[in-house]
């Protein structure tokens, strides 16, 4: 960053915009104008400086920011010119620049008014949902959930229109029980709960998923899996061990 | 003990969402307008006890909940660090509220942005909710409010928001977020 730039970072109040029409409003505001076309062509300059610091700051998403900016030239280019030329202009499709800003400033407002009701788990608490209530209670399900996995294994397996991958040699033992462990756990990095269709994928083969099953009943087994069951969906929860890594 | 009113009383309390006067009535089979009138007055019993807690009227039911005044012994209390709400999310969700069923386009258009990362926050966070696809080219999603909307903003209906226009000449400073969960 050269100098410049720096001497120029320290002048804008960096605010975080939600967009080239909030960033016009506050401009607007900061300069005690009202939203018309006059005021617009006001404010020009100092929209392009911040714009321009975005393009420094290599912002990715400035396009939004460069439209308004155009229409922005447009107004000002137009304010100069005689009034004849004006009404030539009439006809060409234009972006009502001023009626988009009274239109969003509503909104705007509308927001802040909607945080400032009396919010759920903010202002007001209800009870917590009780998990024990529910039908489906965790010993009564537990009893049954490697039996369950087991059929949805064997569902996975006998799925109708799973055919034969196409004329690919495949090596035997592709799928190694460590490879495909630590795959798992890469997963589990990523979500601490993995679905049942996120470790049981038939479109890797059948093989893949029966390696898969061997390796989730270890991992259930050395206490690093716990089988949940999420209304009738069987997932897989990821136990942090006491130094937060896995045991190879 | 076993009065109507305190058969609803005990629904009330043991339920998670807010109870529909229609669950109520026909679950205890009794006349529509009778347990509306005891729900008036468990309503207001609850009001003039010295309790912390309140039946509130919030998605078109009943609800169990703590009064305000308690907001900050209860915040530190769960101690659970609560999601923000950005103003992105609030522009949008308000944007919902009031023009639905709407599609992204139509958010969009109005915010001057994209609104592709709020709206699947406000999905996920099952505040807003697809309700179908609009009949032009593209058949973009429809979006509308969810119930979860009304519970968490204590709102009966939509219809309790305030009229957009009463917007036109609001003026205050905006602040970074909002701090709430569900």
């Amino acid at each position: 960053m050269s100098k410049e730039t720096v001497r120029n970072f320290k002048s804008v109040k960096l605010d975080i915009f939600e967009g080239p029409l909030d960033l016009l409003l506050n401009l607007i505001r900061d300069n005690d104008l009202d939203i018309h076309e006059l005021s617009l062509t006001q404010i020009t300059a100092q929209y392009l400086e911040y714009v321009e610091l975005l393009n420094e700051f290599n912002f990715d998403d400035i396009g939004e920011y460069l439209v308004i900016a155009a229409e922005l030239a447009r107004l000002k280019s137009r304010s100069l010119l005689p009034l004849e030329d004006k009404e030539e202009e009439i006809e060409e499709p234009e972006m009502d620049l001023v009626k988009m800003l009274k239109e969003y400033k509503k909104y705007r407002a509308f927001s802040e008014n909607l945080k400032e009701r009396s919010l759920l788990n903010r202002d007001t608490f209800k009870r917590p949902e009780d998990l024990s209530l529910r039908s489906n209670t965790l010993w009564e399900v537990q009893k049954t959930d490697i039996w369950r996995l087991v059929t949805s294994v064997k569902k996975v397996l006998s799925l109708e229109n799973y055919r034969e991958p196409p004329d690919i040699e495949i090596e035997e033992d592709s799928v190694n029980q460590n490879e495909r462990k630590l795959e798992i756990i890469d997963d589990f990095k990523l979500k601490k709960i993995l679905k049942f269709n996120d470790v049981f994928k038939m479109s890797l083969g059948r093989e893949n998923v029966i390696v898969s099953f061997l390796v989730i009943l270890d991992m259930i087994k050395e206490g690093f899996v716990n089988i949940l069951n999420k209304d009738t969906e069987i997932q897989f929860e990821y136990k942090d061990n006491k130094n937060g890594q896995f045991k190879e | 003990m076993d009065s109507l009113k305190n058969k609803i009383e005990a629904i009330i309390f043991i339920s998670e969402n807010p109870v529909k006067l229609k669950e109520i009535a026909s679950f205890l089979k009794e006349d529509l307008t009778i347990v509306k009138e005891s729900i008036k007055e468990l309503v207001a019993d609850w009001e003039i006890r010295d309790s912390s807690i309140k039946i509130q009227e919030v998605a078109n039911g009943y609800q169990f909940r703590t009064k305000q005044e308690f907001k900050d012994l209860l915040t530190e209390y769960i101690n659970k660090k609560p999601y923000r709400l950005s103003r992105a999310g609030l522009e949008v969700l308000g944007i919902v509220a009031k023009k639905q069923p709407v599609t992204k386009i139509e958010i969009d258009k109005i915010r001057g942005v994209d609104s592709v990362g709020a709206i699947s926050v406000l999905t996920d966070r099952e505040l807003i909710k697809v309700v179908g696809e609009k009949e032009v080219p593209g058949r973009p999603y429809l979006y509308s409010t969810t119930d979860l909307f009304l519970e968490v903003f204590s709102l009966n209906t939509i219809k309790d928001l305030p009229n957009i226009e009463e917007f036109e000449s609001y003026e205050k400073e905006i602040q970074e977020d909002v701090t709430t969960s569900t």
